[in-house]
């Protein structure tokens, strides 16, 4: 990974239905620098503007306001066909009328490559994504597995700067999703070409990206590696929608330096080592992963306690729902290592444990 | 052995069964086509009648007179060129029809298959509404505009763009301009029928892989909308070469299509066999360009008929 930048989106704006009574404001002023081979991921829930912003990548959209630099030039004004920039489309948009060859070759030939390079390009490509075989089929001829691979293939072919992926493994089922993401991440590693993939699968993202930046409602919340995202989410939103997290509000009772003591209410106090500039008396929320709390042996300090209502074995882990005397219960994920079940009785006292380090103070 | 036997049963059951629900079209096509065209085929073998109709005399003078003219003095025979003109710019006429029907309704199709699914259907509506009137009063609809003291030449006129009316009445133009308004629906419908179940995200696609805006239109929305076009060019030339209403109006007397010959044969010419070979020839014409234009269409950019 370079550290050059491929793509620079600067205050991008892109209004829907300007100047009538249903202006959409899919993005609002959107900025965000995008590294050369880097995978980069647009996660957030439908609607978030993710896919607006790949359309303005990709030319099918102008922006409202604001510029895009492609390796430091203005691109937002060119057309989709003069942008070196190619696109994976989520339904993948692949002609019917064509072989699976002279789908790849499309670009190509637009490009007015010679007969000779379109062919060792076509057949280079299929070997890629492993379709040398079926490369006189018809499009309705192939399966929908394979039609990715051909997407795929038809926006490598012409060696775009950036490959953007709009969803593209949204329509296949779970073990060829997986099997795709391996793929993915391996033609990424392959080709060296910068890829822009756009996702609502918190899962996918944190897998396959070098960083993530989720959005939502046409914002970027936070922009990072995957560890980055799911320990220090910025937000509430972020912790919420990336994995799984306990909130619990609080209140800041005296700071010292960078130690937070925190008040959560019926005599419990906290220390927590936090950037967060919070002044005392100050209502804040804070995040805790399920898999990060665990239930407090005997002989050790425990930070909450409360009943268990519910206990759920799902084979690697067993989630521990207690309630704590709040509106949501509190959830306890432990990995079940011995292979034995520890049996708690429902309805039984549990006393959760929390590292300090593992606290997230979130803007309330 | 004794389900075989049942088998054998059930299915001669089911031809009988079909061979009775088919009846109703098959009379159809007997009574409607097959039938009628029996009759001008051995019409076409006789010797017309003195005040029309046919005597039941075997002649192939019908078929030769189609190509041939024979002198009444002195026998000489030579190239009906009166007929080939005929059959010529009927052919001609038919053509540029479609042509110009394919130019200005593909683009309308084009139009409406774009418009938000809602409103599509007035435009639809208002592209079938010329059927409402009757043939004949639209074709004197337009000799009212564009004859010598029509719409057009007034208004030219009026405003200085011309001394003298423009002679555009009795011209090929004329016809052309009659036929094409005429025919247009019957271009842009099917066209549409296709471009309603194109999926546009294509264009995007190809966009994307750097075609231009010309290339996108001849390699991907042309290929898949080929199925109206042909439909539509059909629907279009085949009438155009039978046209008799538009060329008898707006082409007056002098400039004569095929249906106006063939009409011509069945009456002031009382020549009945005449008429009928020349109704087999026209059919014979069509049939030959529908199957040289479907084959070629198919070749053309390895189109896989759907």
């Amino acid at each position: 990974m370079g550290e050059t930048i491929a793509i620079d989106i600067q205050h991008v704006s892109k209004i829907f239905g300007a100047q009538s009574d249903q202006e959409v404001r899919a993005l609002d002023d959107v900025s965000v620098a995008i590294l050369q081979n880097e995978f980069f991921t647009l996660l957030g829930p439908s609607g978030c503007g993710k896919t607006t912003l790949l359309r303005l990548i990709a030319g099918f959209e102008q922006p409202t306001n604001g510029s895009i630099l492609l390796e430091g030039a203005e691109i937002s004004t060119l057309p989709p066909f003069e942008r070196p920039v190619n696109t994976v489309f989520q339904n993948y948009a692949l002609f019917p009328h064509m072989t699976v060859a002279q789908n790849i070759g499309f670009g190509l030939e637009m490009q007015a490559r010679s007969k000779d390079e379109v062919t060792s390009t076509v057949t280079e490509m299929l070997d890629l994504v492993r379709m040398g075989a079926l490369k006189d089929r018809r499009i309705d001829q192939i399966s929908g597995g394979q039609q990715q691979r051909v997407a795929l293939a038809r926006a490598l072919a012409p060696r775009p700067k950036v490959l953007l992926l709009d969803e593209p493994l949204s329509a296949l089922d779970l073990k060829l999703r997986k099997e795709m993401q391996v793929e993915l991440k391996r033609l990424q590693h392959e080709t060296g070409i910068t890829f822009v993939f756009v996702t609502h699968d918190q899962e996918e993202a944190l897998t396959m990206s070098d960083r993530v930046a989720v959005m939502n409602e046409g914002k970027i919340l936070q922009v990072g590696r995957a560890h980055e995202i799911y320990n220090r989410p910025s937000d509430r939103f972020v912790a919420d929608f990336i994995g799984d997290t306990n909130f619990l509000s609080a209140q800041v009772s005296s700071r010292a330096n960078s130690i937070l003591t925190v008040d959560l209410g019926s005599g419990t106090y906290v220390q927590i080592d936090s950037q967060y500039d919070a002044q005392p008396g100050q209502s804040i929320t804070l995040a805790i992963r399920p898999e990060q709390a665990r239930l407090a042996n005997a002989d050790e300090e425990a930070m909450m306690q409360g009943t268990l209502i519910d206990c759920i074995y799902i084979g690697t882990d067993t989630h521990y729902r207690i309630d704590i005397g709040r509106e949501d219960p509190f959830v306890v994920r432990v990995q079940n290592t011995s292979g034995e079940r520890a049996e708690r009785d429902l309805g039984s006292a549990i006393r959760i444990a929390v590292d300090p380090i593992a606290i997230q103070v979130l803007k309330d | 052995m004794a389900t075989d036997n049942l088998e054998a049963l059930a299915y001669k059951k089911e031809v009988k069964r079909n061979w009775l629900l088919s009846t109703p079209a098959l009379i159809v096509l007997v009574c409607a086509a097959s039938g009628p065209l029996l009759i001008m085929v051995l019409f076409s073998f006789l010797t017309p009648g003195d005040y029309g109709g046919v005597k039941w005399k075997w002649s192939t003078e019908a078929w030769f007179q189609v190509a041939f003219y024979k002198d009444i003095f002195d026998d000489t025979v030579t190239i009906a060129d009166a007929h080939l003109s005929i059959l010529w710019r009927s052919v001609r006429l038919s053509f540029l029809t479609t042509l110009t029907a394919f130019l200005l309704g593909f683009p309308t199709a084009y139009f409406i298959a774009t418009r938000p699914p809602e409103t599509r259907n007035i435009w639809l509506f208002l592209v079938t509404i010329p059927f409402w009137t009757n043939l004949l009063i639209r074709t004197f609809a337009i000799l009212e505009i564009i004859r010598n003291h029509g719409v057009i030449n007034s208004f030219l006129l009026a405003v200085g763009a011309i001394d003298q009316p423009l002679d555009m009445l009795f011209t090929d133009i004329a016809i052309l301009l009659g036929m094409t308004y005429v025919y247009i629906p019957l271009m842009i419908l099917p066209i549409y029928a296709s471009m309603e179940r194109f999926d546009f995200r294509l264009v995007e696609a190809a966009y994307d892989l750097y075609a231009s805006r010309w290339r996108v239109l001849r390699k991907i929305i042309l290929p898949l909308v080929k199925p109206g076009v042909i439909a539509g060019s059909i629907l279009v030339f085949i009438p155009s070469l039978g046209a008799y209403v538009t060329p008898r109006v707006l082409g007056g007397g002098k400039n004569l299509m095929l249906g106006n010959l063939i009409e011509l044969q069945f009456g002031q010419g009382r020549n009945w066999p005449l008429g009928a070979a020349l109704s087999l020839t026209l059919l014979a014409i069509v049939m030959i360009a529908l199957i040289f234009y479907v084959r070629s269409a198919q070749k053309d950019g390895g189109g896989h008929g759907h």
